[in-house]
């Protein structure tokens, strides 16, 4: 869905992704990791339609420079590392912003679909309350839930399948927020839609997603489904520590053990 | 988070709650009109003299006899005070216009044309046309007629107001700090060509400043009130489109952008508006400074601050609360007038006082 060709973006004049090849499907969770400032966060703001770039990238076979900010608001949402808001809006305010940007527009039945927006992250009490005052992972909770307003169905109606970009989804969540909310991301792909999502958890990645885009220095090192991706000497290189990579006993699934600096 | 049932249940439990709240808040924006109508015509029949706009609507729809100052009061109540209460509810519908577009554009609720330099810009428009209006810039004047001054302080406001926006927004956020020392240095700059200008002006040019930057309603007259309401109409008009984008701007550049919202068009639209009714405003009234602030802000604390309410509400309550100041101005210490800023600015200081108070914590730059 997604065909990234010789993708280079400069950010004030210096490189910070240079050349990257890639292909995203629908269908699938990709995650993309790697240390920091490798250009992850970049990629992804890329995708979402922010930066300039030089290269060929198209979405929905179309070049993403011909997409405008409101067709590409009906086919992608994003959810951003953080998000305050500049007023005290509440909470439903907040979530139906992505409600009015989104195929739906404005309905009758807006309130019933922002409650179930809040109650699938899990903030159903929450609608009333001022945004500014929740805490760090609530108000990535609440944003969650207004990106799946915007974009409420993984497949739009014509067939088109829609794409979910997370950044780093659950770094400032606690252990049960972070597992529903990779169930919730891990959901949108299965049901059709492309979910891209920056991670720094290897383990969460491991559980949940397909595939693996593993970025160094603004290059692509390794990609493809995780499970091939994610080995001692590939995560090595990558992070530039020594790790170890077993598997979960029963169901296969990798996950690292860090070992030591270098 | 998969119980959907069972919670859905909980929210529907809530909704009638909901339901009645949202209900109550549609009745504001009408009940605001209406309060604002009323002080219009509080104000259009209070004043130094004893008019009485009763009268003359009686006498004009032939159901009243004419008094022995009838004619009289017919000029006081047509010729001077009804543009005047007109001018002053235009003035304050634009100037808290401003302030809420300002603030949703800058995301920041301390934004207001008079305290960034916005308004000091536009007078220094102002004051060019009023100094070299007969010399140098004669032929541009007499060819713009009542438009020249408007217009001048409209173009002063959009050069300032787009160059705080330069210079205060890096990436998208604004720093209260640099917003306001910006301000500051705008505010600098303008005074010291406005002080150049003064310099350089003649006796009777030097009366005319004097009596526009005491910041007076009082000279106003129906043309004026005319090329006024030409060049801030377009901003009035064009702000209720603004309100879905300046709501996704509250959340930052990047996830307006993300919500389809073109950026770019809705900066340059909201600079050009803020300007258009903030330089309108300056040039027929001077310095009438914190409606900007005030009103914005209590309707923000009755309505919450999602931009479809908060924009209409606010030009209501600034026009109602320029009307009463205005009206106020002129019989607290009648036959005698206050100059009205001093009126605004007496009120406004405590009340930004008090919101800076009340953000103390967040405001911490």
């Amino acid at each position: 869905m997604i065909h990234a060709r010789d993708l280079t973006v400069c950010l004030s004049g210096r490189p910070v992704l240079k050349g990257l090849s890639i292909g995203i499907e629908a269908g699938r969770l990709t995650a993309i990791a790697g240390p920091n400032g490798s250009g992850k966060s970049t990629l992804l703001r890329t995708l979402a339609g922010e930066l300039r770039y030089d290269g060929e990238l198209s979405i929905w076979g179309t070049s993403l420079r011909n997409q405008s900010p409101a067709v590409l608001a009906l086919r992608r949402g994003v959810l951003p590392q953080s998000s305050e808001s500049a007023f005290p809006f509440t909470v439903a305010e907040i979530v139906g912003f992505g409600l009015e940007a989104g195929a739906r527009g404005r309905r009758e039945d807006a309130g019933l679909h922002v409650a179930r927006a809040l109650d699938r992250v899990g903030l159903s009490g929450f609608a009333h309350r001022n945004y500014q005052e929740l805490s760090g992972g609530e108000q990535q909770r609440a944003q969650l839930a207004r990106v799946l307003c915007q974009i409420p169905e993984p497949v739009a109606a014509d067939g088109t399948p829609r794409l979910l970009l997370l950044d780093e989804p659950v770094a400032s969540l606690d252990i049960r927020h972070q597992l529903e909310i990779m169930a919730l991301a891990r959901d949108f792909a299965s049901k059709g839609g492309a979910v891209v999502a920056v991670m720094h958890d290897l383990n969460l990645t491991a559980l949940f997603a397909d595939d693996l885009l593993l970025m160094r220095d603004g290059r692509l090192v390794a990609t493809g489904p995780v499970r091939e991706v994610m080995t001692d000497p590939v995560l090595e290189k990558v992070y530039g520590c020594r790790l170890r990579v077993n598997a979960v006993p029963e169901r296969g699934v990798p996950f690292v053990l860090a070992q030591s600096v270098a | 988070m998969t119980a959907m049932d069972g919670d859905l249940n909980v929210g529907e439990a809530r909704r009638p709650a909901e339901g009645d709240w949202r209900g109550a808040k549609r009745f504001v924006l009408p009940a605001l009109a209406v309060f604002a109508v009323a002080t219009v015509l509080y104000g259009a029949t209070v004043g130094a003299s004893d008019a009485s706009l009763l009268e003359l609507i009686k006498v004009l729809i032939g159901i009243g006899e004419p008094s022995a100052t009838f004619a009289q009061d017919r000029i006081i109540l047509l010729e001077l005070r009804l543009p005047r209460v007109l001018m002053g509810f235009l003035v304050g519908v634009s100037l808290a216009v401003s302030g809420a577009v300002m603030q949703g554009l800058f995301r920041n609720p301390l934004a207001d044309p008079g305290l960034t330099g916005v308004s000091a810009g536009a007078s220094l428009g102002a004051v060019l046309v009023i100094i070299l209006g007969d010399t140098m810039l004669g032929p541009v004047t007499r060819a713009m007629g009542p438009f020249a001054l408007p217009l001048a302080a409209f173009g002063g406001g959009l050069a300032s107001t787009w160059l705080l926006y330069r210079i205060a927004t890096q990436g998208g956020r604004t720093s209260v700090a640099m917003l306001l020392l910006s301000g500051i240095a705008l505010a600098a700059l303008t005074g010291a060509a406005t002080g150049f200008l003064i310099f350089f002006a003649d006796d009777r040019e030097l009366r005319d400043l004097t009596f526009w930057g005491m910041g007076s309603l009082a000279a106003t007259s129906w043309p004026k009130l005319g090329a006024a309401f030409l060049v801030t109409m377009p901003a009035l008009l064009v702000a209720p489109f603004l309100a879905r984008g300046l709501n996704a701007l509250a959340l930052g550049e990047a996830a307006a952008f993300h919500m389809g919202i073109r950026l770019q068009q809705l900066k340059t639209v909201a600079i050009a508006s803020v300007a258009a009714a903030t330089g309108a405003s300056v040039a027929l009234s001077g310095g009438i400074g914190f409606v900007g602030i005030v009103a914005p802000h209590l309707v923000r604390l009755a309505l919450g601050p999602d931009h479809r309410r908060l924009l209409p509400a606010s030009g209501l309550v600034g026009g109602a609360l320029l009307v009463l100041a205005d009206s106020a101005a002129r019989t607290v210490v009648a036959p005698a007038e206050l100059p009205i800023g001093i009126l605004t600015a007496a009120a406004g200081g405590p009340f930004f006082f008090w919101i800076l108070l009340k953000n103390r914590a967040r405001l911490a730059v």
